[in-house]
């Protein structure tokens, strides 16, 4: 975020790029990605992810279950790390956030460690989504106080919630790229706060039309229009709260 | 409605086919459901149609398979470790300290979808009353830690222990091949909420 606070509610950013199917890949490929970045994210694990794809056919609607393996690069500390399944690569920052100027960098690298191991004509996906976690004080808040975003309850409905969820898709750029936002109540860290979760992920909703050589610049523009959204989801009860750095 | 045809073949199913849930549909209706509800929503585009789910399906407190759906920006982690506490949490679950719980499993997030399934034989097993307690045991002889789902309760009886045994034998096969470690156990101490 553009904006700088002290105590920022990003518990996760991640950005991540998916290769059309008929790309290349062969199983050789993430040794190669960790070869040029493995002076920053010397650590290797390996995660199993499971998958369920449906696909109509003519014979129906056919669901297959299914298990890949994806190959993790991680720093030191285990605070960013670098994913790389077959046709995918994500890169993933865990708090504490270092700002977009400081994630940046690493998502160029990763691009770039994989584009020259991989030839990338256009991407099926772009993906940046940055996870919040909101921690408000006081055992109940009126979210009207804090968030733009929020549910509404008309005048002949109980006002209390103890559980909520909303989610709203919103278009941009004619519906190339889709931002869904999600607010949701979570877990307090402190049993006298009250939590929430602000979700927003912005991607890119139109397979192809990305070049691979125009895959930076979109997510330096998706990284303006979460912020826009992210600073449009809150108000200055909240900003108070996460501390702007002026 | 589409018929539809399935080939499941993951450890996941089999865990499901474990816990009694073995009638294909009941599985296979609310994923239909939800990809019509996707494919109805013109913003919505999914690689081939489409959609991947991580962390397949886990079973809630009532026994009804549990789904979690994510589009193919599926690559965080924080996200189904957040729904699943809050899910626990919701239903009297207690987790007196989330953050260290919340450390442990972005450490070892395999465990996080066993977590509700362990949680609802435990609670089957030993029943509403005692408190359940959701915490990081740090073993400081060793340095080793691990979660560990608390059983409490105000007088303890003596097949306590027995009912433990029980809950672990129906989770501990699903251990295997994870990374990180998940204990029932009870430290015999009163509730303390």
């Amino acid at each position: 975020m553009s904006k700088k606070y002290g105590n920022d509610p990003i518990v996760e950013a991640v950005c991540e790029f998916r290769l059309t199917p008929d790309s290349k890949w062969d199983l050789t490929i993430p040794g190669l990605v960790y070869e040029k970045v493995s002076n920053d994210f010397p650590n290797k694990e390996q995660r199993l992810i499971q998958e369920v794809e449906l696909t109509q056919s003519p014979q129906g609607m056919q669901q297959q279950i299914r298990t890949s393996e994806r190959v993790l690069f991680l720093t030191d500390n285990r605070k960013m790390f670098i994913q790389v399944g077959p046709h995918f690569l994500a890169i993933n920052c865990l708090k504490p956030y270092p700002a977009w100027e400081g994630f940046k960098p690493w998502i160029e690298k990763a691009f770039s460690a994989l584009t020259e191991v991989v030839e990338v004509e256009r991407l099926q996906r772009i993906g940046l989504r940055y996870i919040n976690r909101i921690e408000i004080p006081g055992q109940s808040v009126n979210l009207d106080n804090y968030f733009e975003f929020r549910p509404f309850l008309g005048q002949n409905l109980p006002q209390n919630m103890v559980n909520f969820i909303i989610q709203c898709l919103l278009p941009f750029f004619g519906q190339r790229d889709s931002c869904k936002v999600q607010l949701t109540n979570a877990v307090p860290d402190r049993p006298d706060n009250v939590s929430f979760l602000l979700d927003l992920d912005y991607f890119l909703a139109q397979p192809l039309v990305v070049l691979s050589n125009q895959a930076l610049e979109w997510v330096e523009n998706a990284h303006k229009k979460v912020e826009e959204i992210f600073e449009g989801s809150i108000n200055e009860s909240l900003r108070e709260i996460f501390q702007e750095v002026k | 409605m589409e018929s539809i045809t399935s080939t499941p073949t993951t450890e996941s199913v089999k865990y499901i086919s474990k816990f009694g849930i073995t009638r294909q549909e009941n599985i296979i209706k609310p994923i239909e459901q939800y990809y019509y509800f996707l494919t109805q929503s013109s913003n919505v585009l999914f690689e081939s149609q489409a959609l991947s789910i991580a962390s397949l399906f886990y079973l809630d407190w009532t026994g009804s398979i549990y789904y979690r759906f994510t589009s193919r920006g599926s690559a965080n982690v924080t996200f189904l470790i957040e729904d699943v506490l809050n899910h626990l949490h919701q239903d009297w679950i207690r987790i007196p300290n989330p953050p260290e719980v919340r450390e442990y499993l972005l450490l070892y997030p395999d465990l996080v979808t066993i977590l509700p399934f362990v949680c609802k034989i435990a609670r089957e097993r030993v029943g509403m009353d005692p408190e359940l307690s959701l915490e990081v045991y740090c073993d400081p002889e060793i340095e080793d830690e691990y979660l560990t789902i608390y059983v409490r309760q105000q007088h303890y009886t003596g097949n306590i222990l027995d009912k433990i045994e029980d809950v672990r034998k129906q989770y501990e096969e699903m251990l295997i091949r994870r990374s990180g470690w998940l204990l029932v156990t009870t430290d015999f101490h009163p509730p303390r909420f």
